[in-house]
């Protein structure tokens, strides 16, 4: 799961909205189907963001077992490219802000 | 596996079934949902909303990336077609990706034509046409899982391959 840096000192305060985009960070999610294969979820986890290849395991099990995982974190920018590329590779997948 | 290369080989029947499955796919890219006609749940399937709970948000992000989704799947089934042989044979997948999504785009959408759950099992016999399409959906399975095996079994687990 994501994790929120500290707030870095500042002499002038950031409107609270702005500070808040930026601590709060979004989240791509991969939700369970019950066509992709282990081994192709897998696979895609280990191609699309250089996870290795027990992380990537461990993370298609959670997607088969608890319904869902938290693949990657960032920017809302950087999570759209995400889910973009995990529907071009058939997973379902869909961002949202971590709460 | 040699050299470092997949190589796939299929009989004439089998190339055929392939090319037909993603023309079936390319078809459905392709039959855009007219205003006030029923959604093709399997295109939906391959198109899904990037955003769970807020359809605003999952309409603006289909606007900006659903051409490009739609473009990049219908290459990947035109690669498929195009490099399976007619009268059956090897083929050297230089680059297997094109072929793994192809493969899992069919498996999509025959998947939700056939309700495929998790305790899905081949038919026992074929005896009809959901039976065939059935026992086609698990050869496709098959196919799909051999390639992925081969390619995770490299030693770099396909690491330095562009997706």
């Amino acid at each position: 799961m994501a994790t929120t840096p500290a707030a870095p000192a500042r002499t002038v305060e950031p409107e609270v909205r702005e500070a808040d985009e930026v601590l709060l960070p979004w989240i791509t999610l991969v939700w369970n189907d019950p066509v992709n294969l282990m081994s192709y979820v897998t696979y895609v986890f280990q191609q699309l963001f250089g996870y290795d290849r027990e992380t990537a395991h461990g993370l298609m099990l959670d997607v088969h077992h608890k319904g869902r995982a938290v693949v990657s974190h960032g920017s809302r920018e950087k999570m759209e490219h995400d889910v973009a590329r995990l529907h071009g590779a058939g997973l379902w997948a869909t961002l949202q802000k971590d709460r | 596996m040699a050299g470092g290369a997949l190589r796939l080989t299929v009989d004439r029947d089998e190339a055929a079934v392939l090319r037909r499955l993603v023309a079936e796919v390319r078809d459905r890219l392709d039959a855009e949902p007219t205003p006030g006609g029923q959604p093709d749940p399997a295109r939906a399937r391959l198109l899904p909303d990037a955003h769970r709970d807020d359809p605003a948000l999952a309409a603006a992000h289909r606007d900006l990336t659903e051409a490009g989704l739609i473009a990049d799947k219908r290459a990947d089934a035109e690669l498929v077609a195009a490099q399976l042989p007619v009268a059956g044979g090897t083929v050297e997948l230089t680059d297997p990706h094109p072929w793994l999504r192809a493969l899992n785009d069919v498996r999509l959408t025959l998947g939700v034509e056939l309700a495929i759950t998790e305790d899905s099992e081949p038919p026992r016999q074929v005896a009809t046409e959901a039976d065939l399409r059935l026992s086609v959906y698990f050869w496709v399975t098959y196919v799909q899982d051999s390639l992925v095996s081969a390619l995770l079994a490299l030693p770099s687990d396909g690491a330095g391959r562009t997706w």
